[in-house]
């Protein structure tokens, strides 16, 4: 970090001490974990004696407060004053993902899902669907396991290894839908293998055994995943050879989406354990 | 380094934050009583620092990026947001009401988290708001798997008063209620940790109890997600444990929303 004194020296209309305050607090913004006199001084480049006149001052404006392991200091409420009109823009993928789920119905002219990770479980939270016969949105809040349906196997196969050791381990043995639900472990983490050199996942009547599905993650920067967005029609509609024709056309859309969603994180931790099944 | 100059300094960024439009110089001296010369000198070291920006280039101030990251840095404290996210958008999908998650903050519930529902008529929720523990849904479905010792220094402290009867009552059917006013008609559910140890609350924030849109069957549904959130947190409770429960309530004093 460049310091501040230096670089400002000369510029009257700058208050010096003060813009060194406002430094220390936003190094509390970018930490987990709380941090002491000696830190911040060695952080900041100053004496031990200003970082500690320093984190008094902000303690007394309430921006820090002591941690509950000791002297150290963390983030306090005070700093929910200066909230301004900013955190009211959130991110949520549903309202991220709706145009281009709108986008791939308009180029297939079929059913379209939106499917997050629950516990063991996707989730469909979103939907827009195709006229007269289709494939039918899932009953609201529909839990499938992450093993079965395209969906699922989109989103397990951007998991970690050892979180898909995880899911193998609390949902074994893996329950069965139809004749070609993956329930042997090795079979899965071919799939899984499968679906991250090919970046989408294919239906193969796993969980619901009558249409035709292709399902793609929606990811963040690091590859995890914050959904799945899934194209799903009556097979005498939609033939395997009809998506392979169509994927070029989806793949783009999805492209694009998901360097929209990479600006976003998406959870660094799935909890398996004790979670709904 | 002068004690006075950071307090002006901080005087300028509160008014600023607060404020629903842009700020300038000659505004903020005189709703002040600081000299030009000051509010000038502040306004370009907050600048500097990335705490506020100019709008739209003109010489008028809006909160900025640090602030931002501050909130973020703020939120990121509570790990309970990332556990209860797949579980609010379950519940705003199914029952089409906006679902947040709140956490406690001294004698205050705080909205760190919320997914807008999908019904045609909704209550909107910003993120950071803070309401006082007796005043909210979510605020007494806290209060009540809080000790009687916890309740009664809520109300030495704060001059107000917890209804007992009410609590009782949240004990026994699980969730809280709003107080049925046309904009409270919400439900919140606890969310507790190992021996109860109190976590946060999810709220439905819409119509939704006394006729609202939901029947019993509906939110005795959404009663189970929330217990099974619960069951996910217990299993490491120490993480998502309420981080300021060692600061004195009279210590932490907050800007409620009306």
């Amino acid at each position: 970090m460049t310091d501040i004194s230096d670089t400002n020296k000369g510029q009257s209309n700058l208050n010096i001490a003060t813009l060194r305050t406002l430094k220390v607090l936003s190094a509390f913004a970018n930490r987990s974990g709380p941090l002491g006199v000696t830190e911040v001084s060695r952080t900041l480049s100053m004496s031990k004696n200003m970082a500690y006149r320093t984190l008094k001052t902000l303690e007394h404006e309430g921006y820090l407060v002591r941690a509950a392991s000791g002297k150290r200091y963390m983030l306090g409420p005070g700093v929910l004053r200066l909230r301004g009109h900013i955190a009211e823009e959130q991110f949520d993928i549903r309202v991220l993902c709706k145009p281009y789920l709108q986008r791939l119905h308009e180029t297939t002219r079929e059913s379209v899902f939106l499917s997050v990770i629950l516990g063991r479980n996707h989730v469909t939270i979103d939907s827009v669907e195709a006229h007269g016969t289709r494939v039918s949105h899932n009953p609201r809040g529909l839990l499938v396991p992450l093993h079965a349906s395209p969906a699922s196997r989109a989103l397990l196969a951007h998991l970690s290894d050892e979180e898909i050791e995880t899911y193998l381990k609390v949902a074994c043995p893996l329950e069965r839908f139809t004749d070609s639900t993956i329930t042997k472990p090795e079979a899965l983490w071919d799939e899984v293998r499968l679906v991250r050199a090919r970046g989408y996942a294919r239906g193969y009547g796993d969980h619901y055994a009558n249409a035709t599905y292709i399902s793609f993650p929606v990811l963040d920067a690091t590859g995890r995943p914050h959904a799945a967005v899934t194209i799903g029609a009556p097979k005498d509609r939609m033939s395997e050879e009809d998506v392979d024709r169509l994927l070029p056309r989806m793949q783009a859309i999805i492209d694009e989406l998901n360097q929209q969603s990479s600006l976003y994180n998406a959870d660094a931790h799935i909890e398996f354990e004790g979670a709904v099944t | 380094m002068s004690t006075s100059s950071a307090a002006h300094i901080f005087q300028i960024l509160r008014l600023v934050c607060n404020e629903s439009k842009p700020l300038g110089a000659t505004e903020i001296s005189k709703r002040l009583g600081l000299s030009l010369t000051t509010a000038h000198r502040g306004l370009h070291t907050l600048d500097t620092a990335g705490y506020l920006s100019r709008y739209q280039s003109s010489a008028r101030f809006e909160a900025g990026p640090a602030c931002r990251s501050l909130m973020h840095g703020f939120f990121a404290k509570f790990p309970l947001r990332d556990v209860a996210i797949p579980y609010l958008q379950r519940l705003s999908v199914m029952s089409g009401e906006t679902a947040s998650l709140f956490v406690p903050v001294g004698g205050y519930v705080l909205r760190i988290a919320s997914l807008k529902g999908t019904n045609e008529v909704i209550q909107t929720a910003s993120l950071g708001e803070t309401r006082a523990l007796h005043d909210s849904a979510a605020g007494y479905a806290m209060a009540a798997w809080q000790s009687s010792e916890q309740r009664r220094r809520y109300c030495e402290v704060t001059g107000q008063t917890l209804d007992e009867a009410r609590i009782a009552e949240i004990r026994k059917v699980g969730f809280a209620v709003g107080t049925g006013s046309a904009d409270d008609r919400h439900v919140a559910f606890p969310i507790l940790g190992e021996q109860d140890a109190v976590l946060g609350a999810i709220a439905l924030e819409g119509s939704v109890w006394g006729n609202g849109n939901q029947t019993d069957a509906a939110i005795d549904t959404y009663k189970v997600i929330a217990r099974h959130m619960s069951e996910v947190a217990q299993s490491n409770s120490t993480k998502y444990r309420d981080i300021f429960a060692h600061l004195d309530l009279a210590e932490v004093e907050l800007p409620v929303a009306s």
